[in-house]
């Protein structure tokens, strides 16, 4: 090898940095986050994006290094055989060890509370009741709001299947999610949070918004050839404006009467 | 500057196989059948459609048709050969009511002295062509024409219906329940409705068809009928006999078309001297004052498909 | 030997592919008999009047609006401005297909099988089973999609959007519904008599023709006008008040249980005295069912074949036909050896919380009132404005109290794994 080679090995690095220091200007970066917990997992993101972007320059610029030194048309002295460094050996297997086991350690706070710890009845062990139960089928996104009595599976329930997700901001909500079919993974980008639902289990998901407005509802899970299309759209609305919404969509599956003439153009 | 070197033999063949074989699969499609519209045909058909505006429809000058006399037709279908058995239904919806009536298939009757029954002779006018109609056939306080729903099974299985006449669809079947669907209507609108043992359900219609259509029961789907709808009454259907009348046709030159549940159009019957066409169409002379007796038409049980 | 991998890669991948074409109803086609010469005019006369996917043409007469129907056909793209066009082809032609006729590339593997336009028969629509759907009931479809399916939701586009792929699917309907008209003009009145002579149909030639094209066309378009007057509006006098008290609703129920397994109303018979849909399974839907008799009537013309061939002593005429009857086994075999597998209709279970056609208590109302068309359930409320109803209004909203319900009584729901006496578990 020469040291073209070598000095294109050089621009691995290079361009990694380039591309990760130009890209949001180009506005390919994390997507707006908008929840109360999405700074946790911001937070691993930029640590480990560091450890492991620091970690990769070094061994790059390293590589480069003996590549350019090494190089046969510049070095003529003949490679000398070694048996190996034990010690290196050894470092090089501990520190990645010891990093990982710090990273598992580290992340173990915004795993529980993303998941293991739902929101609670105060005073009580039991989980506040859901705000809504979203259906991944393939290949769209159904909702089901418990309706005046706050209780889902009961009568009054409150039917949406256009895609439209709506929720109250600023609150902790609990969502159950379920799969009518295949595997499916509710993602909701701007609220760094997603859940795998697998057929026949229950799975719930809670977090809680801090803006409101409409963000991007995808799927996450390869579920069949239309998943890249399985998107929907959740507006986080105040508690007013939902409660509203709720009734308005109330009244809208109790209709009894086709809409009057003088309604419609 | 040396490239890498490429492994070479088994690998390299393989890689080469590899390509060939997506190449190839991604390169068919899936045989598709039938024609594809020619452009330069299109644009000329197109352009003579584009001179045209579609005016109101004009009346026809001539409504009164001079005709020359009144005359009937009459014949009597004969199966030829074995008549296929008759086989039995096995009822899967209301066993108890339905077991007890014997239901049998009735693709093709045929009575004990080789009459065929239900097979269709019909008046067929070209487009546009007034039919001059009988006063008999239209009389005020005209009777409606019934199709019942009893011993789970269509009273009467063939009919005809002029669009003067309403068809009366009835449920005589205390205690069970009967859909009519008529779905397979093709210029009348097709219906599906629930027919309840008190109140008949009366449909009128205002297009010729221009076949038999079935008519089913969903919930009962072994019954059928056959319903022709026309806008002349010069239709029939062969009674259990075989035999089959049109009284008070206008006389002249005319064309038939015979047809049978089983095959659809019947063809190649010999009828009056003359064989019926592939779309079951023949031309028989009906002379005024008259009638033409077609006497026994021999249908052979190849021309129903057995 | 990477030169020529990428150079065959290169030529596979860049050579454009030609836009697809409409394809004709083989099925119709075929069970009327009609000729290749007769297909391939009737496959020019539907270009004409409709163009191309990629050009479609809408006459005046049709009433549909040229520009939304430019945004849906042709090629997916997005212009400058970031429109989108090419809506058909990017949202519905992989299940749909180009022609309309449920047969995308994708169709096969759906349960059930994606709607086939070319008929003009819609299940779910406000409108009495006789007529077509209104563009509000088409626009409800796209907006909500129909869960249990696989017709996902296009709420999220554009409105714009959704009014002209509305446009599109009316326009695939018409174009299929006059096929059918051509297919049977021609067998009825032009076609290929036994005397060999034969009418070409040809209607830039023959002014007789293109009269009767248009009278044909001016059938389906009214029909899909008036449909827009023929929404089913449920008689105010018997609609439920709002403000029901509970033991109105229970009654209500009660009566509407009543009525399911009583022999007016006879629902139990399909969807089941369990309501779970299996009284019945043994029906199909109107367009499997023009499958199925054609399969049937193949089959049967096979089996007659082989017993005359087998036949020692024939005349002429008879071998002649025999001949004329294989051959068009060999076109109806053809077309057979494309269908899907043909299900049956199955009555739904109405024990899930969800309906396919809307979750409306109206929805309901519409599909017991006209039935859903092209499918074996009947309508119980009147066929047409006046007509005489199996029942009355007030009974069809019992059943839908009672129908809506069902999902909610114990039966329905899952049991739980409680032991009873789980208070002294710790």
């Amino acid at each position: 090898m020469n040291r073209f080679w070598g000095f294109l090995f050089f621009l691995v690095p290079v361009g990694g940095v380039a591309t990760f220091a130009a890209a949001p200007y180009f506005n390919i970066w994390l997507p707006r986050d908008i929840s109360e917990h999405g700074h946790a997992i911001d937070h691993l993101f930029f640590f480990i994006l560091w450890l492991t972007g620091v970690v990769f320059i070094v061994t790059e610029l390293v590589l480069f290094y003996f590549m350019w030194k090494y190089d046969a048309k510049a070095n003529k002295k003949p490679a000398k055989f070694t048996h190996g460094s034990h010690s290196l050996e050894v470092v090089w297997t501990i520190v990645p060890a010891v990093t990982l086991l710090f990273i598992a350690i580290y992340q173990m706070d915004a795993w529980a509370s993303a998941k293991m710890r739902p929101p609670l009845i105060p005073g009580t062990e039991e989980m506040i009741s859901p705000t809504v139960e979203v259906t991944g089928r393939q290949f769209n996104w159904d909702f089901r709001y418990p309706g005046p009595d706050n209780e889902l599976y009961t009568q009054d329930d409150i039917f949406r299947t256009d895609g439209k997700l709506y929720l109250p901001v600023g609150e902790k909500v609990l969502l159950r999610i379920t799969s009518a079919d295949v595997l499916h993974s509710f993602f909701l980008p701007n609220m760094r949070i997603k859940q795998d639902v697998v057929p026949g289990m229950e799975q719930s998901m809670w977090f809680k918004a801090k803006e409101k407005g409409g963000y991007d509802i995808v799927c996450a899970e390869l579920c069949g050839w239309g998943h890249y299309k399985m998107k929907g759209r959740v507006f986080f609305l105040s508690r007013a404006e939902f409660d509203e919404k709720l009734e308005a969509m109330r009244l809208e599956q109790n209709t009894m009467r086709v809409a009057a003439l003088d309604e419609e153009d | 500057m040396n490239l890498v070197t490429l492994p070479t033999g088994c690998c390299i063949r393989f890689a080469a196989l590899g390509l060939a074989l997506l190449v190839v699969a991604g390169c068919q499609r899936a045989e598709q059948l039938g024609p594809v519209a020619e452009a330069s045909s299109a644009e000329r058909i197109r352009e003579a459609f584009g001179a045209t505006v579609i005016e109101g429809v004009e009346e026809d000058a001539s409504t009164e048709t001079v005709v020359a006399g009144w005359g009937s037709l009459r014949g009597r279908f004969v199966f030829e050969g074995q008549p296929p058995p008759a086989e039995s239904i096995s009822i899967t919806k209301d066993p108890e009511y339905c077991g007890k009536h014997d239901l049998k298939e009735e693709t093709v009757t045929v009575s004990a002295d080789g009459g065929l029954a239900n097979a269709f002779v019909f008046l067929n006018p070209k487009r546009g062509e007034t039919v001059a109609v009988h006063p008999d056939y239209d009389q005020p306080g005209i009777k409606p024409i019934i199709l019942n729903n009893q011993g789970c099974r269509f009273e009467p299985h063939a009919l005809v219906v002029y669009t003067a006449q309403p068809l009366e669809i009835r449920n005589s079947d205390p205690g069970v329940g009967h859909n009519t669907n008529g779905q397979t209507l093709g210029k009348n609108a097709k219906f599906n409705d629930m027919v309840s043992n008190q109140a008949p359900v009366t449909k009128k219609f205002g297009k010729s068809e221009s076949q038999p259509a079935e008519i089913a029961c969903s919930i009962h789907p072994w019954m059928k009928a056959y319903v022709l709808i026309r806008e002349n009454p010069y239709m029939v259907v062969s009674t259990a006999d075989g035999s089959f009348e049109i009284k008070n046709m206008p006389a002249g030159e005319h064309e038939f078309i015979f047809w049978h549940e089983a095959v659809k159009s019947l063809r190649g019957i010999s009828v009056g001297g003359a064989e019926t066409s592939n779309k079951g169409k023949v031309k028989l002379t009906i002379p005024a004052d008259g009638e033409l007796d077609l006497g026994e038409i021999n249908v052979p049980s190849a021309a129903l498909g057995g | 030997m990477l030169a020529i991998a990428a150079a065959i890669t290169l030529a596979v991948g860049c050579s454009q592919s030609e836009p697809p074409p409409f394809r004709l109803n083989m099925v119709e086609m075929v069970s009327q008999e009609t000729s290749d010469d007769y297909q391939q005019e009737i496959a020019d006369v539907l270009g004409a009047l409709f163009g191309t996917p990629d050009e479609p043409v809408a006459l005046e007469e049709t009433g549909l609006d040229a520009n939304m129907l430019a945004r849906s056909a042709g090629p997916a793209w997005s212009d400058e401005k970031g429109v989108q066009r090419g809506l058909y082809r990017k949202h519905c032609v992989h299940c749909h297909g180009i022609s309309g006729d449920g047969r995308g590339p994708t169709g096969r593997f759906l349960n059930p099988y994606p709607r086939d336009y070319r008929q003009g028969v819609f299940k779910f629509k406000g409108t009495y089973t006789a007529n077509r759907p209104t563009t509000d009931d088409l626009h409800a479809i796209l907006n909500n999609g129909i869960p249990g399916t696989a017709m996902p939701a296009f709420s999220l586009l554009p409105n714009s959007s959704v009014e002209s792929l509305v446009e599109y699917v009316k326009y695939l309907s018409m174009r299929g519904q006059l096929e059918t008209a051509l297919i049977s003009y021609v067998y009825d009145e032009l076609g290929e008599d036994d005397d060999g002579g034969r009418i070409p149909l040809d209607p830039a030639a023959d002014p007789e023709q293109r009269e009767i094209v248009l009278e044909l066309l001016a059938e389906i378009v009214e029909d899909w006008e008036a449909a827009e007057q023929r929404t089913i509006a449920p008689d105010e006098s018997q609609i439920p008040s709002d403000d029901r008290t509970p033991e109105e609703i229970v009654a209500s129920v009660a009566k509407g249980q009543q009525l399911y397994h009583g022999k007016e109303a006879n629902c139990y018979t399909c969807h089941g005295p369990t309501a779970l849909g299996d009284g019945q399974q043994n029906e199909w839907d109107e367009w499997q069912k023009v499958q199925q008799k054609f399969l049937e009537e193949t089959n049967r013309l096979a089996k007659s074949i082989q017993e005359r061939a087998s036949q020692d002593d024939q005349d002429e005429s008879s071998e002649a036909r025999l001949e004329e009857d294989k051959q068009t086994l060999a076109k109806r075999q053809e077309v057979v050896d494309t269908f899907y597998p043909i299900r049956h209709a199955i009555p739904r279970n109405l024990r899930q919380a969800f309906y396919r056609g809307g979750q409306r208590r109206l929805d309901i109302f519409w599909r017991i009132s006209a039935g859903i068309a092209g499918t074996p359930m009947p309508g119980s409320g009147p066929a047409s404005p006046g007509a005489t109803a199996n029942l009355s209004d007030e009974e069809i909203w019992n059943l839908v109290d009672y129908v809506m319900s069902l999902p909610y009584e114990p039966p329905s729901r899952s049991q739980e794994a409680i032991v009873p006496n789980k208070d002294e578990i710790f």
